[in-house]
């Protein structure tokens, strides 16, 4: 009963807000009755209640993007994001020389290359023993990153300046001091700001040992100048601009057919969408530039072809399921006429506009004439 | 009259198979979710959707139970669907285009809502 009431009530939250005490009631009141009535599959029943939700659901997020305005304000949500993905992968790297540095995994690393590796390990702090995450790595990886500390005697324990401050309470004279890591006694060398570190990943301290063993679980990190051999993987994706432009050629020649634009309003509403899409786009489609993994080169592909040209189709489609007056989604589609067997006789589909402004009439097929909006301000009253 | 077309070609509320099994058997009196889910077999996520769109197109109407039926069974009310005008119509339309409909689903009597 109450894993049934659980899917119940998250299959509600895909509910809009005014319709879910009612929708709640409803399920829930058949699923007492299947419970109390009758042997049946409750479970089963239950899971139905998201196909229900979004359903409702659906039907409301049509009358999200009725209005032009709240069309616009999601695309503008949208190209935010494509942007500030775009910045944030396009932008330099965080080391200290990222032109020189390279980092990855390689079973021949170049000669003067560091290796690391991260984990978490027990050290028994004056408050007691605490997990720390360390990175042990081999003596040279705070000179090949260009972070200028003398680490000590090896090994050497090294300490970011918030774990110095919250387990040792700030200690001026840590230096030297021995700890107990996983059994292992060290000596501490330094502190360092918490962001020297530059690779990915949260540390707390850095254990530098000569002897340090390289196996595949570990990093290299290597400076491009002392291994002239090493090159970083070449990039699949090089420029989108190309791919990108013939996209929205393409997208532009389909998707304008049959699309009439009325007033500056029109206009105006339609180059709005078509800049928000061309802005997204391209901005996800320069994610392949930069990123490496084969998953992200295939969506930026995608973004920079075939979803440009569906995102300039939908735009386009958006138009013309609009009134040309107030720009409101057409509503209340109704089938008219019948085909016939001479194919003369018209019929298709007219929609109105939810503020009474006219008719949108459409054809079934092609031959039948173009699509007609008709102005209830110029129909004849009979 | 705004304007003049066939009106009797006009509005025709055209069914899927599945949609027309549900108005089946509402007309043959199982009014409640569940048994419309028992007598034509579909899921609930299949059935629900589409009372829904039966009731957004005005071709049936919900309604709450009696307090007093749910408190005699100890639960509570629950609500069934009603054909309308437009529903009988509609239902009548879709018996010729599928003959086989009202075999399929035979009038019960009615659960008292």
């Amino acid at each position: 009963m109450i894993i049934h009431g659980a899917i119940l009530k998250t299959a509600g939250i895909l509910v809009p807000a005014e319709e879910r005490p009612e929708w709640f009631a409803e399920w829930h009141a058949e699923l007492c009755y299947i419970q109390r009535v009758r042997d049946a599959n409750a479970l089963a029943f239950c899971f139905g209640a998201f196909k229900d939700a979004v359903w409702l659901r659906r039907q409301d997020g049509i009358r999200w993007l009725e209005s032009p305005s709240q069309c616009l304000a999601l695309l503008a949500i949208a190209v935010a994001v494509s942007l500030a993905a775009a910045a944030q992968s396009l932008s330099w790297s965080p080391f200290r020389d990222s032109r020189g540095v390279i980092t990855g995994r390689t079973t021949r690393p170049p000669a003067g290359a560091a290796f690391y590796r991260q984990t978490l390990d027990l050290v028994r702090t004056p408050r007691g023993p605490t997990l720390f995450s360390i990175v042990h790595g081999t003596r040279n990886l705070f000179d090949v990153l260009g972070i200028p500390v003398r680490a000590g005697k090896a090994p050497a324990l090294i300490l970011s300046r918030s774990v110095w401050l919250g387990d040792f309470s700030g200690d001026r004279h840590i230096a030297g001091r021995v700890l107990d890591v996983n059994g292992r006694r060290v000596s501490i060398g330094a502190v360092i700001p918490d962001d020297e570190w530059a690779l990915p990943g949260i540390v707390d301290a850095w254990l530098l040992d000569d002897d340090f063993p390289a196996d595949s679980n570990t990093f290299v990190v290597a400076r491009r100048s002392q291994s002239p051999g090493l090159r970083p993987p070449a990039r699949r994706l090089r420029d989108p601009f190309p791919a990108f432009a013939m996209s929205v050629v393409l997208g532009f020649l389909i998707g304008s057919k049959r699309t009439a634009v009325k007033g500056a309003r029109g206009w105006g509403f339609l180059f709005a969408k078509v800049v928000f899409i061309l802005l997204a786009g391209y901005a996800w489609a320069s994610l392949g530039t930069t990123c490496e993994s084969e998953l992200t080169i295939v969506f930026a592909f995608f973004s920079a072809g075939p979803g440009t040209i569906l995102a300039l189709l939908w735009a386009f489609g958006d138009q013309r399921r609009r009134c040309p007056d107030c720009l409101r989604l057409l509503s209340s589609p109704v089938t008219l006429g019948k085909a016939s067997q001479t194919f003369l006789d018209w019929y298709g589909t007219e929609s109105a506009c939810p503020h009474g402004h006219g008719l949108l009439r459409e054809p079934a097929i092609a031959n039948l004439g173009s699509r007609r909006w008709v102005s209830l301000d110029d129909l004849c009253v009979r | 009259m705004l304007h003049s077309y066939d009106l009797g070609m006009a509005g025709e509320a055209r069914l899927s198979h599945t949609a027309a099994m549900i108005l089946q058997g509402i007309g043959a009196g199982y009014i409640y979710g569940f048994s419309v889910m028992e007598i034509t077999g579909l899921p609930s996520g299949t059935v629900y959707p589409a009372l829904r769109r039966l009731e957004r197109d005005d071709l049936i109407r919900s309604s709450w139970e009696k307090q007093s039926i749910a408190d005699a069974e100890q639960r509570p009310p629950r609500k069934y669907y009603k054909l309308t005008s437009g529903g009988k119509a509609t239902l009548e339309a879709s018996q010729k285009r599928y003959p086989l409909l009202a075999r399929m689903i035979p009038a019960q009597e009615v659960e008292h809502a």
